[in-house]
């Protein structure tokens, strides 16, 4: 591996030129926290060369010995501008403070400029502090909720936090916290998201020309990197909303060596509904805990320890008794039953930064992701018979029965990761990644036990343990990367790289190269022209088909039958600053999907079994559109107008008569608005609008009668049945189109300092004009005839939270 | 398990789910002729045409008759097989019974409705060999009877349907079909994935095709309630029939579609059809019947 490196090194610094040159470098932080500042720009203004900070904080440039001068920025941060005669590498840690008190409002950390500079296309940055702004649904900040208002992406169905991008299928997005893999990014059933804004540092997006360190998906990539904690002072906030309350807590444990954040959720339905129930009871909540650690050994050496722990939990119980005493006898019956389920991710992440040398930066992370699902059921039902003659035999019989299912996936990870900044020109990555995957797709354990002292032992009277479903498996994934960030001229920049996986299960191996091209041609300081291709593979796939989140959902590997997922997407775009905080950026995308799955025609994940590869069909899949976002990132009104035109359809041999057919989440148009504004420190408003095209279904719209005379099936119709039959026209799957969606939500904060800190009233109405929005459609009986019918979850609700931030 | 995740759902959204009519868009789906029938060697050519209709609108009363449809059906050679109106079976009838082998293509047109057409191939007979009868293993209910038959499947691809049937004249309409069950994995086939029995369930009628045995002798063992074999009264019979490759596609899918209608978690199934420019089945069979004599 050394070696590897080594040799890799030395090839790509061929070509750095000979003059003598000295390299500054260090981490950039934010003052008052000291937490890394992630891309804040580095900028020689003599020589025009400039670096952006990692995703550690970490920048190296070099440059040519004499002097210099160095400005540090970051949106909404005061830039520092350090003078330097350069004669040796130096090393220059800076902490940038003093948020810009203008009348602005800084909502994003992509400066207008760094979009139109960045080779990155795709990529959206999303503020924590934006996503705490918008209107919550039932007050409750969502992280991915905020990242469906996004261009190219969509929303599921009503509600829900499932995410479709560019076409993608909701399996095919790599959702990573603090680099370890979510699974069920999912609360209630996906009306909320795992991901607590309160714990939450950034967010990076990309829906396309992924660079080369990404792989394993085929849609997206969301980088979700929690909060490190407050190394010089302590912070914290607490939260009470109408169905959950929150609380978060950071600061430092050695002050400017170790610092730490912790933050927990849990709602409280199940506390609320206790107090009514009597001998049938029913509760459900879900709980978060977000938990960082963070320690600097020295400038070169850190070290992070990043815990997630969440999970819903439900169930219902319920007793029966019935006496029934006469003269002749008494009897006693006793039910009981007891359902549980739960559900959720554990992750844990330990990362270790170490400086080998001012240009070579260094990450090495060993992970650990485990989601299970988990459903109990014991029932126990008694009978005691007393008979008041002697002549009778009492009777006494107990019978218990357990069931419990249990499902998952956990992945142990490893990965180590390389920056190597030779020259301003060039930011090279490399890394490498081994997983072990455990998929465990559902196990069954049913015991019953029964006794009877009217039966002998052996007719009966007996304990049997039942143990059935699928076996484990597990598998090995592996990848290795390289890119490079290559400024090949003034105006010309391409990041290129290359992306190599393998996957090994169950005696099959599946590799892959990846090749990945990002350019960007600058045709003036705010106009860029870009264009991407990106290849990836993905070996996992998830079992679903319905339109809400389950927790049943099931991870399964590649088989033998069923290939590995893959997709080629080419994009190119234009990013343009307007000046003045407006920016636009366009882009078109197309995008081919191959051995993508979908349940084949009558079949449920209700139904899956040991054969569940019978039950899907491999196809292929298109995607093409155009996206366009208008940013204003400064002011007092910030926000975004996003508009997406696209089209998504499937071609699988067997479904659909083989025809292409439109994909569930095929949307023509998709529209956001965006708006924060901000008149003074006491108040902000913010509001979302959205609107797109209603999600196709299979429907049937034409009804014919066929005459039955010796169509036998296998069904009630007996052999005699000669009469007609009414039953639907087949006419593809997909076929009819619910009404669009659309939506206004607003919402209100009134901020007021308070002695120990500052509290803040949020007001939020989810769908203001209580638009009833498809969620399910459904053919209802009305005189003589029947109509259709729109089943609509959420209309108006309101909502109010309080915070106390300290 | 289901149960409990909707009435979660339920209790979440019960202050604010509500139900509205709104516009069905599908009405402008345009009126297809449809066409349903069966050319079996063992009964004379009858097709039923009829319209379709909107699925929210109640059942129209079918204006296709004689006077306002015509209806044409030619063999292989383009030859006319004459076709007359038969208001009792509401339908096309003709006075000949197809013959295996034979080809036949169906062309429909009537008044504000496009033309549809179908084409059908009369499959080759099927031969059932041999029928062995056993004392089968009881279940929780009743004892069962086991039957063995095996016939010789020819080279090209064949589709098949086995049911088990009673003449009684106990029964209204004089049959009754006789359920059975089967290990045979044939009744699983993963073809097109659709349809398939499990082995605990019960068959009236079993669809399979030839991808497991073809050209080969084959044998199936199939078992039903001793009590339904009761020849005091009745006679029973044994039926194979050779199916064409719509008919079959459409007895599986169709069967599924009974199966799945009424799930809200299931793919719609798509019924399916062999009318072109138009909807409905014609499919095509050659029965092969044996008696099952008590020994």
């Amino acid at each position: 591996m050394k070696k590897f490196i080594a040799i890799a090194l030395l090839l790509l610094s061929f070509g750095l030129q000979a003059q003598e040159k000295y390299t500054i470098s260090g981490i950039v932080k934010e003052a008052s926290s000291g937490e890394a500042l992630i891309g804040a720009t580095v900028y020689d203004e003599t020589t025009k060369a400039g670096i952006s900070t990692n995703v550690y904080g970490f920048y190296s440039l070099t440059l040519p010995k004499g002097k210099h001068t160095i400005s540090f920025s970051f949106v909404g941060y005061n830039t520092v501008i350090k003078e330097i005669d350069l004669s040796k590498d130096l090393k220059i840690n800076i902490e940038l403070g003093g948020v810009v008190e203008l009348e602005e409002v800084v909502v994003s950390a992509n400066s207008v400029s760094k979009k139109v500079e960045s080779s990155q296309m795709s990529l959206t940055n999303i503020n924590v502090e934006k996503i705490k702004s918008l209107p919550a649904f039932m007050g409750e900040s969502d992280v991915i909720k905020t990242i469906q208002l996004l261009p190219g992406i969509q929303s599921g169905s009503e509600g829900s936090s499932g995410i479709y991008v560019r076409g993608g299928g909701p399996d095919q997005n790599l959702l990573m916290l603090d680099g370890v893999p979510v699974y069920n990014a999912n609360h209630l059933f996906g009306f909320f998201s795992v991901f607590n804004p309160d714990a939450v540092h950034y967010v990076d997006v990309y829906k396309g020309g992924f660079p080369a360190r990404f792989g394993g998906r085929l849609s997206s990539v969301i980088d979700i990197r929690m909060k490190e904690g407050n190394m010089k002072e302590y912070h914290g906030s607490v939260s009470v909303g109408i169905i959950s309350s929150k609380i978060n807590f950071e600061g430092p444990i050695i002050k400017d060596r170790t610092s730490f954040n912790i933050s927990a959720r849990r709602t409280y339905i199940d506390l609320l509904i206790k107090p009514f129930q009597k001998s049938d009871k029913f509760g459900y909540y879900f709980y978060d805990l977000n938990a960082k650690i963070n320690h600097k050994f020295s400038d070169k050496s850190r070290l992070f320890l990043s815990a997630y722990l969440g999970s819903d939990k439900g169930g219902g119980e319920s007793n029966d008794k019935e006496t029934i005493d006469d003269s002749s006898r008494k009897e006693i019956k006793k039910d009981k039953s007891n359902n549980n389920f739960d559900w959720g991710n554990k992750t844990l992440a330990l990362r270790w930064n170490y400086i080998f040398s001012p240009k070579l930066f260094s990450n090495t992370t060993v992970t650990y992701s485990k989601y299970d699902f988990g459903l109990d059921f014991d029932s126990s039902e008694e009978r005691y018979l007393k008979y008041s003659t002697s002549s009778s035999v009492d009777e006494d019989y107990k019978e218990r029965t357990k069931f419990k299912y249990t499902s998952g996936i956990y992945d142990f990870a490893y990965k180590f990761d390389l920056d190597y900044l030779p020259n301003p020109n060039h930011s090279i990555k490399i890394g490498a990644s081994y997983i072990y995957h455990s998929f465990i797709p559902g196990e069954n354990i049913i015991s019953v036990s029964k006794t009877d002292n009217l039966k002998p032992k052996g007719a009966g009277n007996e304990d049997v343990t039942y143990n059935y479903g699928n076996k484990n498996i597990y598998a090995h994934e592996g990848a290795a990367y390289i890119e490079d960030d290559y400024k090949i001229s003034e105006s010309l920049k391409a990041n290129v790289g290359l992306h190599y996986s393998l996957f090994n299960v169950q005696k099959n191996t599946y590799q892959s190269f990846e090749p990945r091209l990002a350019v960007r041609y600058l045709v003036n300081e705010d106009l860029s022209l870009k264009l991407a291709y990106s290849k990836m593979q993905q070996y996992i796939h998830l079992l679903s088909n319905s339109t809400i989140s389950m927790p049943t959902d099931l991870w399964l590997p590649v088989t033998k039958r069923i290939k590995p997922m893959k997709s080629t997407q080419y994009a190119l775009g234009a990013a343009y600053n307007l000046g003045n905080g407006y920016d636009f950026t366009v882009e078109g995308f197309y995008k081919e999907m191959d051995n993508l799955i979908e349940y084949k025609d009558g079949t449920t994940f209700f139904s899956y079994n040991s054969k569940w590869e019978d039950l899907v069909e491999m196809g292929k899949g298109k995607a093409y559109g155009i996206e366009l976002q208008f940013n204003k990132t400064v002011g007092k009104t910030t926000g975004w107008i996003g508009y997406t035109l696209s089209k998504t359809d499937r071609d699988f041999p067997t479904i659909n008569y083989g025809k292409t057919f439109a994909a569930k989440y095929d949307r023509r148009h998709d529209v956001s608005i965006v708006i924060t504004h901000k008149p003074s420190k006491k108040i902000d408003f913010g509001m979302t609008w959205v609107y797109g095209t209603g999600n196709s279904l299979t429907m049937s719209t034409r009804n014919m009668d066929l005459y039955l005379d010796k169509f036998i099936v296998n069904d009630s119709y007996t052999y005699t049945d000669k009469s007609n039959m009414k039953i639907p026209i087949p006419e593809g799957r997909n076929n009819y189109r619910a009404p669009a969606y659309h939506r206004l939500d607003f919402s209100v904060n009134f901020h007021k300092k308070k002695k120990y800190g500052t509290r803040t009233w949020n007001i939020s109405v989810y769908n203001v004009y209580n638009r009833s929005n498809p969620f399910y459609l459904h053919f209802s009986n009305k005189g003589d005839h029947k109509v259709l019918k729109q089943t609509s979850l959420f209309t108006i609700i309101p909502s109010v939270s309080y915070i106390f931030t300290f | 398990m289901k149960n409990i995740f909707l009435l979660l759902i339920i209790c979440l959204s019960i202050c604010s789910c509500k139900d509205k009519e709104i516009e069905f868009t599908g009405d402008e789906a345009k009126t297809l002729l449809v066409l349903s029938s069966n050319f079996s060697t063992d009964s004379i050519i009858k097709i039923h045409v009829s319209k379709s209709y909107s699925v929210i609108k109640s059942k129209p009363k079918n204006d296709i008759n004689d006077s306002n449809t015509t209806i044409t059906l030619k063999d292989a050679k383009g030859n006319l097989i004459p076709l007359s109106y038969s208001e009792k079976s509401n339908a096309f009838v003709s006075t000949e019974k197809p013959k295996q082998g034979q080809k036949f293509t169906i062309e429909a047109s009537s008044k504000g409705v496009d033309s549809a057409s179908a084409s059908v191939e009369i499959p080759e007979e099927v031969a059932i060999q041999n029928v062995a009868m056993s004392a089968g293993s009881s279940d929780d209910y009743s004892d069962r009877t086991e039957i063995k038959i095996s016939f010789i499947d020819p080279k090209e691809n064949n589709y098949y349907k086995l049911t088990l049937y009673k003449k009684s004249e106990l029964v209204s309409g004089g049959y009754l079909a006789v359920e059975y069950k089967s290990k045979d994995q044939i009744f699983r086939s993963s073809y097109s994935g659709i349809g398939n029995i499990r082995e605990d369930e019960e068959i009236k009628v079993g669809v399979f095709n030839d991808e497991m045995f073809s050209g080969k002798e084959k044998s199936i063992s199939i078992n039903c309630a001793s009590y339904d074999l009761n020849f005091s009264f009745d006679k029973v019979y044994i039926k194979l029939e050779t199916i064409s490759k719509d008919y079959f596609l459409f007895l599986k899918s169709f069967s599924q579609y009974l199966e799945t209608d009424d799930s809200p978690f299931t793919e719609p199934v798509q019924i399916w059809s062999n009318v072109i420019n138009g909807a409905g089945i014609v499919g095509a069979s050659t029965p092969f019947i044996v008696e099952i004599k008590e020994k």
